[in-house]
């Protein structure tokens, strides 16, 4: 989990496409309270039907992320003796430890850092649908940012189990080979950056059925397996290196250290979504996930959207979700009174991966301009009882042609 | 007790077996709808004798054969927008459902067959007779039929669930945009999704696609 913006979701997209031509182009602003993050998104899609067998999607994305993200620092200026006691604690311990020191414990804080990028994306999927209507998606994509390159693959089949098609199965799988820059062992008085390798594997198996005329769900088993540099070299924790071997940690024995996590990563769960047409106008999209993982992180999310047509050009899209989540066996809330870790060991202090409570609300608007415009416009806020909050609009207009 | 005229009594049995003929009417039309949808795999064959229905499969284009017609096919095409395979005229035969035995009057035997417009199928090769009498034996038992249809995967979801086959033309709402995964505007779910992405510990689970979200 980078402090960036997830680009990309393609499955989300291309799973999501009307069967109607169109492109679209839309902005999303993002931004976090307390002048941390700011995003900048932008995306344009595109779909193609040919004929009935065949759909093809294009996406290209550009965003940009500036501001400041959350991390300890060391608030005491800093003097060439701290180059050499920095070296011993890096010395005593396999973990990276930062530049940075701090001879007195209490002096670190967390204060935002400057941070800056821009990244370019693109991803296209080609649909086929055979004689029986099954359909095989294969797809690629591929992004660019300052520290972060990714490359992947994905595939996906359906079918379907019943000539009446109220019932699908459906199978897929989809691979990523990224690399990010990260920080290296404190070394000369620094930390070099290197190029690290990030393999990431996921498989989903779904089923779909139709109820009535009016009513169908999706019932999803995804799993999911990472490997490489999982850490986010972003991010910082304390760390307590006892350099005097005196066997007990002074004040002064309190350094940076670079957020740790294992090098894999085991994580599966389910979705459930339902989808509802109460009436003519009005359209509930329920929906259910768990996740689980071999870090201990646990979730529940539980929401919906809804579509609300109000008149033939104006639709409505509120929407709410509540997620739970169990932080991770290795995660100690920075607020914490003791907010150090040992000198070896996992450790993070990204509250993305601690305990706490969400909810988000949103809503949407979609105005249809004419026979083939339409523009959408959103707006959403977001909190969680950690603290966090952020907002985020996005506007946007669709072609369909 | 009461007494009943005579024509009374009698309007009584025709106003019933009318309604009784009625039934059966909409009962063989659901089974015609039917027979249309699957006519890009088969065809039906009406006979005027007492000869069941006999399905033929055929391959990727059907032809339309007509030895004779009560009617010109071709304005009735124009006018419903779609080729019903049917005649228009349907003679109820005995063992069709109404019990013609116990009916002391003759039963009308011009029926219009309501075809839903609906229905959209390709051309079907439909022989239809100078007197065309509708064979139901083979459409008599539809319930038992669809019971019988081949046994799917996971079947036993409908089973549980008491769920009833969804034809096809009545999934018009389910093809509604905005009962897809992305809803009206799939954008809006993009966005939520990768804000929950960007501040959630929990990944995967929207879809295989992979994408470089850069969020380790």
């Amino acid at each position: 989990m980078n402090i960036k913006l997830p680009l990309t979701i393609l499955g989300l997209v291309a799973g999501s496409a009307s069967a109607a031509d169109h492109i679209s182009i839309h902005h999303m602003s993002f931004e976090e309270y307390g002048d941390k993050v700011k995003a900048g998104d932008n995306v344009l899609s595109l779909e193609k039907n040919i004929g009935l067998d065949w759909t093809i999607t294009a996406e290209l994305g550009y965003d940009t992320v500036s501001g400041a993200s959350p991390a300890w620092v060391a608030t005491t200026p800093s003097s060439g003796s701290h180059d050499q006691i920095t070296q011993d604690a890096q010395n005593m311990t396999s973990e990276v430890i930062r530049a940075g020191y701090d001879p007195h414990r209490g002096n670190y804080e967390i204060r935002p850092v400057e941070l800056e990028d821009t990244r370019y994306s693109a991803s296209t999927n080609v649909t086929y649908r055979d004689k029986d209507r099954d359909e095989w998606t294969a797809g690629v994509n591929y992004s660019q940012e300052e520290d972060y390159k990714s490359m992947g693959a994905n595939a996906k089949a359906l079918f379907y189990t019943d000539n009446t098609k109220n019932r699908s199965f459906s199978v897929g799988g989809s691979i990523l080979t990224d690399q990010t820059l990260a920080f290296q062992e404190y070394q000369n008085g620094g930390n070099a950056q290197e190029w690290q390798d990030i393999f990431t594997s996921s498989m989903e198996v779904g089923m779909s059925q139709v109820f009535t005329p009016n009513l169908y769900a999706i019932f999803t088993a995804y799993g999911g397996y990472k490997s490489g540099y999982l850490s986010n070299h972003y991010l910082t924790v304390l760390r307590e290196v006892d350099i005097d071997g005196d066997g007990s940690i002074g004040d002064d024995e309190v350094f940076l250290g670079q957020d740790s996590r294992p090098d894999t990563r085991i994580s599966g769960g389910v979705n459930l979504q339902a989808f509802y047409s109460v009436s003519d106008s009005v359209v509930v999209r329920p929906r259910y996930k768990f996740f689980t993982d071999d870090w201990g992180v646990t979730s529940h999310q539980l929401g919906g959207k809804m579509s609300v047509k109000v008149t033939d050009w104006l639709t409505f899209a509120p929407g709410y979700f509540w997620y739970t989540q169990q932080g991770a066996n290795f995660f100690i809330d920075p607020k914490a009174q003791d907010p150090t870790f040992a000198s070896t060991g996992y450790a993070t202090s990204d509250i993305r991966l601690g305990d706490f409570n969400a909810n988000a609300y949103e809503l949407g608007a979609s105005i249809k301009l004419s026979s083939k415009w339409r523009m959408n416009a959103l707006a959403a806020y977001y909190e969680q009882s950690n603290g966090y909050a952020s907002n985020w609009w996005a506007v946007g207009v669709t072609y369909d042609y | 007790m009461k007494h009943y005229s005579l024509l009374t009594l009698l309007s009584s049995v025709v106003f019933l077996a009318s309604f009784s003929l009625q039934a059966e009417v909409v009962h063989m039309a659901e089974s015609v709808s039917r027979v249309v949808y699957q006519g890009d795999k088969a065809v039906a064959t009406v006979e005027p004798s007492v000869v069941p229905v006999t399905i033929k499969p055929f391959h990727n284009k059907p032809k339309v054969v007509i030895t004779e017609s009560v009617v010109k096919l071709e304005a009735k095409t124009k006018q419903v927008g779609t080729v019903q395979p049917l005649p228009l005229k349907i003679t109820p035969r005995l063992g069709a459902g109404v019990d013609t035995a116990a009916l002391p009057v003759a039963v009308p035997v011009l029926v219009p067959v309501l075809v839903p417009l609906s229905v959209t199928s390709p051309l079907m090769p439909t022989t239809i007779p100078v007197n065309p009498i509708l064979n139901t034996r083979a459409l008599a038992h539809q319930e038992e039929s669809e019971e019988l249809e081949e046994p799917s995967l996971f079947s036993a979801i409908s089973d549980w669930f008491s769920v009833k086959p969804v034809k096809p033309w009545q999934k018009g709402t389910l093809a509604k945009k905005a009962m897809k995964p992305g809803g009206e505007v799939p954008e809006f779910d993009f966005f939520s999704e990768k804000v929950f992405a960007y501040k959630q510990g929990s990944i995967g689970g929207n879809g295989v696609g992979g994408g470089g979200c850069g969020c380790n």
